[in-house]
């Protein structure tokens, strides 16, 4: 890795002070923040209303422009035209041409970036199957519902392919479908080594998506760094096991209490979250093709954004690719197996619960074989417990 | 330039989705359809032409004028305001693209409405001219004078500032002789010379009855083969429309004769080479002239020396003794025929396409960084300072402090502002006259070029500079 890389956005001393038409300052909106934005990352730029975050933004697309400090995009002014060949931007509310229908949308904001009628089209396409609106083509974007005027604007501000894609609210207006099949987008363009810097009010999404965020408030930098980092709660510990039967559980009680000496701690069962599960529903009834009126869910992403660049390319190689692992369909065993499973398992827990003690040889090499079938009794029970 | 045709072609389908803009669309199609089968005229054949001409063309160039300045103003701010613009702005386009790129839109909406507009005049025109139950001798009329393009020839008009001096100086001269007392301040100075003016202008006007007004032409063309036309309009009595009346008059016209002036050599008797005119009449006896109206007689082409002179006179032989008076803009003026009528009623577009061009970049400056509303308020105060300030420095006599104020204010005024009115041209072609080439030409350097262009460049520097970000949305 490069110590030199340049970043994709650089800020220093960044400040931005409202006046009134008499040039007398109204409100200072960002205050003297100093942020980089680096190649790959995926940036969340957090905060309430009021804290900057807009303001930022708009002086990074050169919609407002610095009362102070230094801004960079690419290495140049954000103001520079060739800075915006690179950058894509979906705003926080679709300004799109009403009168204009879907693909005329696409086709005005592709010959912006000078794309030739052909690329154009196919670009089009291809965008219009990703987010889903193919069969809405030919419809005015002024009859769109709002998540449908927002898949559109997120079309636009890839048909260029941009290297910097700055999203605003990006699910904003999305089903939970939308947002999986966004936040997949982002994945698959941080992979492709993009850098994609989004503001959003949902923190569930900015962590799941998000290497690093920014938190502002009152135009300052209150927190930054990667979620990792910010978010781990050092002070405690947490372990995830299979389901334990009763008596393993007690045990688990005891020893604990033994070990912590009074201090709370709490065991219960973990829960998936909301989005994991509607998405399993929505999941299954399209498996048993249920009709809808609404968005079909976006199809594959458009080729000319998963082809990738010739660095990343070689990337690729060096690191060897990653396949997606496809699930195995397993019939659902019956009740009285599940319960045996369930019993072995327990009883594997059971003696990895045991104090360690010195062990001959022998006990160690039987323990090394416990847990490479603890290994893959786990496997085995996260599909029964998933079939149930 | 895919960017720039992009958004000529977005602001196209723009312009014509706006109401205002639909409204005037209706309402030029309606004057298309109604002026010309609705004129009554004036009772002739060349009136009914004349007038059908001019109000249709005039009606034409004054709602496509609206809908410049309206869609000017209206397409550069529709899109700032509800943010649109954010989007296009965000993409590799300078704004110096986007401004050029509306006003091309805005301009070839208007220029393919003025070619249909003007086409369908022109063509009802040439319908009703066949279609009328004219006498062979009105159409001749017709297509001599209306449908026509010929180059106005104006007599040579005295210096009156010289004349009204010394008429000024032989009162003064007379007045002291006569032992009166004269008031020799300067304002009573400038008030008798004011007085001055007015009365040889009167008396330049005046042809008084058993008098010769002669009339002496320059920069005619040489070896003309074709023959003049004389155009002219008397009033007796007074000048004015009503209680006018047949008179009598009397042609002449200045036959050139090469004086002999003897020179040294062949070379200073090129340069000494004079004509003398010697006036012959037109017709044996004096012939009946309507007054209040124009007429026009044809004139042989030899009247006009090698040099581009002519001269001619004309004697009032008025039955009552009556005064006739013409005024300088009725001539008489010589006419030469150079175009036909669909090339001059085409420089007519021409001029109208350029007025619009000035139009809609004035509205597109200045809704680069004002509000609609506040946009065309200023756009129509522009073009009513320029009405203004022509009309101030065109007063012929100032009186007190505030005409000699408004005088200058409008001097000033036109070194920036345009005064549209200067790109009515309805009665060239109404009158069968030549729209000069360097007229064209004139309107495009003096208004086009040094005072349109500049305001396009400071709008244009001001939109480049704006903060997009700072609008409110509406």
């Amino acid at each position: 890795m490069s110590e030199n890389k340049v970043p994709i956005v650089s800020a220093v001393g960044l400040t931005k002070v409202f006046r009134d038409f008499w040039n007398r300052p109204k409100a200072k909106a960002v205050n003297d923040i100093d942020f980089e934005i680096n190649e790959g990352e995926v940036i969340g730029l957090l905060g309430p209303n009021g804290s900057g975050k807009s303001t930022t933004v708009k002086m990074i697309l050169g919609l407002l422009y610095p009362s102070a400090g230094n801004l960079t995009v690419f290495g140049q002014s954000p103001r520079a035209v060739e800075t915006k060949r690179l950058t894509g931007y979906l705003p926080e509310e679709s300004y799109l041409y009403k009168y204009l229908t879907a693909m005329e949308t696409l086709d005005f904001f592709g010959a912006l970036f000078n794309l030739s009628k052909a690329e154009r089209r196919s670009r089009s396409e291809q965008l219009l199957e990703m987010v889903g609106m193919s069969h809405a083509r030919q419809r005015r974007v002024g009859e769109f519902s709002k998540g449908m005027a927002r898949r559109i604007g997120l079309a636009q501000a890839m048909i260029n392919d941009p290297s910097l894609l700055i999203l605003d609210e990006p699910t904003s207006g999305l089903d939970p479908l939308g947002c999986k099949e966004v936040k997949d987008l982002i994945m698959m363009l941080k992979k492709r080594g993009k850098t994609v810097l989004i503001t959003s009010h949902l923190l569930s999404d900015v962590e799941d998506i998000c290497d690093r965020v920014i938190i502002l408030y009152g135009g300052k930098i209150r927190a930054t760094g990667t979620l990792h980092d910010l978010l781990t709660v050092t002070e405690s510990s947490r372990i995830t096991t299979p389901l334990l039967t009763p008596q393993v559980t007690d045990k688990v009680i005891k020893i604990l209490r033994e070990n912590l000496d009074g201090e709370e701690f709490k065991i219960d069962h973990p829960r998936r979250t909301l989005e994991e599960f509607f998405l399993d529903v929505i999941g299954r009834a399209k498996a048993e093709s249920i009709e809808t009126a609404g968005v079909v869910g976006g199809g594959k992403i458009a080729d000319y954004l998963t082809s990738e660049s010739k660095s990343s390319a070689i990337l690729s190689e060096l690191v060897g690719r990653e396949e997606a692992v496809k699930p195995v369909k397993q019939e659902p065993m019956p009740e009285h197996k599940v319960q045996e499973e369930l019993e072995k398992q327990s009883k594997i827990l059971e003696d990895l619960t045991v104090e360690p003690k010195k062990m001959a040889e022998p006990e160690e090499n039987k323990i090394t074989v416990a847990k490479e079938n603890l290994a893959k009794v786990d496997d085995k029970l996260q599909d029964l417990l998933g079939g149930k | 330039m895919r960017s720039f045709l992009a958004i000529v072609k977005l602001t196209f389908r723009n312009a014509i989705r706006s109401h205002i803009f639909q409204l005037l669309l209706l309402i030029l199609i309606l004057s298309i359809v109604l002026i010309p089968n609705n004129i009554v005229g004036d009772g002739t054949a060349r009136g009914y032409i004349q007038i059908s001409l001019k109000y249709s063309i005039a009606a034409v160039a004054f709602v496509l004028a609206l809908s410049s300045v309206w869609l000017g103003c209206y397409t550069m701010t529709q899109d700032v305001e509800s943010y649109q613009l954010h989007m296009v702005i965000s993409k590799p386009v300078s704004r110096v693209t986007i401004w050029l790129a509306k006003w091309t839109g805005i301009n070839l909406i208007h220029f393919l409405l003025l070619l249909v507009a003007s086409s369908a005049v022109y063509f009802t025109i040439i319908w009703q001219f066949n279609r009328q139950d004219f006498s062979k001798e009105e159409k001749a009329k017709i297509t001599n004078e209306v449908m026509v393009g010929r180059r106005v020839f104006y007599p040579e008009f005295p210096d009156i500032n010289k004349l009204a001096r010394e008429a000024l100086q032989k009162k003064l001269q007379l007045t002291k002789q006569q032992g009166k007392e004269i008031d020799e301040s300067p304002v009573a100075q400038e008030r008798m010379l004011n007085d001055m003016r007015r009365e040889v202008l009167s008396r330049l006007s005046e042809i008084p009855f058993g008098t010769v007004r002669v009339w002496e032409y320059n920069n005619l063309p040489e070896e003309l083969k074709r023959p003049l036309y004389l155009r002219y309009r008397f009033y007796v009595n007074k000048i004015a429309t009503e209680s006018q009346r047949l008179t009598n008059g009397m042609w002449e016209v200045g036959v050139p004769k090469l004086e002999e002036e003897k020179g040294k050599n062949v070379f200073e008797q090129a340069k000494l080479k004079k004509y003398e005119f010697f006036l012959y009449p037109l017709t044996e006896y004096p012939e009946q002239i309507m007054c209040g109206v124009f007429s026009e007689r044809v004139l042989p082409p030899v009247i006009i020396a090698p040099d581009g002179k002519a001269k001619i006179a004309f004697t009032n032989t008025d039955a009552q003794n009556a005064s006739l008076f013409i005024q300088r803009s009725d001539g008489p003026k010589m006419l030469l025929r150079v175009t036909g009528f669909t090339e001059n009623y085409f420089r007519a577009v021409f001029v109208i396409c350029i007025e619009l061009l000035i139009l809609s970049g004035l509205g597109c400056a200045a809704a680069a960084v004002l509000s609609m509303p506040t946009a065309v308020f200023v756009v129509i105060s522009y073009l009513l300072f320029g009405s203004f300030a022509t009309f101030m420095v065109s007063t012929s006599f100032l009186g007190g402090a505030a005409d000699y104020i408004g005088y200058y204010v409008g001097k000033f005024l036109l070194l920036g502002v345009i005064p549209m009115q200067n790109f009515e041209i309805t009665h060239f072609v109404a009158n069968g006259e030549l729209i000069e080439l360097s007229l064209i030409g004139n309107l495009i350097v003096s208004y086009f070029i040094l005072r349109a262009v500049p305001l396009f460049l400071i709008g244009i520097w001001l939109y480049w500079r704006r903060e997009m970000g700072l609008v409110i949305r509406k």
